[in-house]
């Protein structure tokens, strides 16, 4: 089972970066003759993942956010992908694939395992 | 600027097309489409949420039976593309209220610098411009046609 904080972190990203399509990039998207219009139901489901999240771990997230632009990255090949630096055994053991909330050693970014 | 288009026949390939797609709905369509990623069952669950959300944003049936389900994701780290084909058609609420017998699901990695994903986007949006009702897309049975067909639109786009 994903931990609950994992499972809502990478809710939280990826909603982010819906938002940034529906609001950056939707001129572009747009002229393509994609329709793409909502915004507030979006922001309004982010508020809502943020109340869900330990005050910590959501200021932890913030932090990544504005310092990397990608707080939560996925281990692929067991490396992170954020800083690429292998993750060791501990870390990345059957046990704890995505049953912690993992952090890479090095980047500090919060880390997903896709494969699991 | 870094804008060189991508070439749409090297990043298809072979298990990643399903010309036969037996699902009637548009999730049943996403599923079977993710089905061909070689990502674990969650992640495939967690993009089906995302491809989902973006869907409710507004369809991404563009019309002439072709549609483009797209999202950015952390369960990759580079540029995929999916294909498959519905005979029958799918209701997709798409832009024309057409079903919708084509799709190419593109899923991209969240840091892109040289922005292959709207690239990526644009082409096979220009590309389906030139799709007829009777092009051989709609009935070809072999995903290496498929591949060389999209290589001559490819062309024909420049």
């Amino acid at each position: 089972m994903i931990q609950p904080q994992t499972e809502l972190l990478v809710a939280l990203n990826h909603l982010e970066l819906m938002i940034h399509e529906a609001t950056d990039e939707a001129p572009k998207l747009k002229a393509m003759g994609f329709k793409i219009d909502g915004l507030e139901q979006l922001q309004k489901a982010q508020a809502d993942l943020e109340k869900q999240l330990e005050p910590a771990v959501l200021k932890q997230y913030q932090r990544l956010q504005q310092r990397s632009g990608r707080p939560v990255v996925p281990v692929i090949n067991g490396n992170c992908c954020g800083c690429y630096i292998k993750i060791p055994t501990a870390v990345a053991s059957d046990a704890a694939k995505n049953r912690t909330l993992a952090t890479c050693g090095n980047c500090g970014r919060f880390l997903y395992w896709p494969s699991e | 600027m870094g804008s060189a288009p991508i070439k749409l026949t090297a990043l298809l390939k072979h298990g990643q097309i399903n010309l036969s797609l037996k699902a009637t709905t548009r999730d049943g369509v996403l599923r079977e489409l993710l089905a061909l990623s070689a990502l674990g069952e969650k992640a495939q669950q967690i993009l089906l949420v995302n491809l989902k959300q973006r869907e409710e944003l507004g369809s991404t049936g563009i019309g002439k039976g072709v549609a483009i389900p797209h999202c950015r994701s952390l369960m990759l780290n580079s540029l995929t593309l999916l294909a498959g084909r519905a005979k029958a058609g799918v209701e997709f609420d798409a832009i024309d209220k057409k079903p919708v017998r084509l799709f190419f699901l593109i899923i991209a990695p969240p840091h892109d610098p040289q922005n292959q994903y709207l690239i990526l986007l644009g082409q096979i949006a220009q590309l389906a411009k030139q799709i007829t009702a009777g092009d051989a897309l709609f009935t070809v049975d072999d995903p290496q046609q498929f591949i060389d067909r999209i290589g001559e639109l490819e062309k024909n786009a420049k």
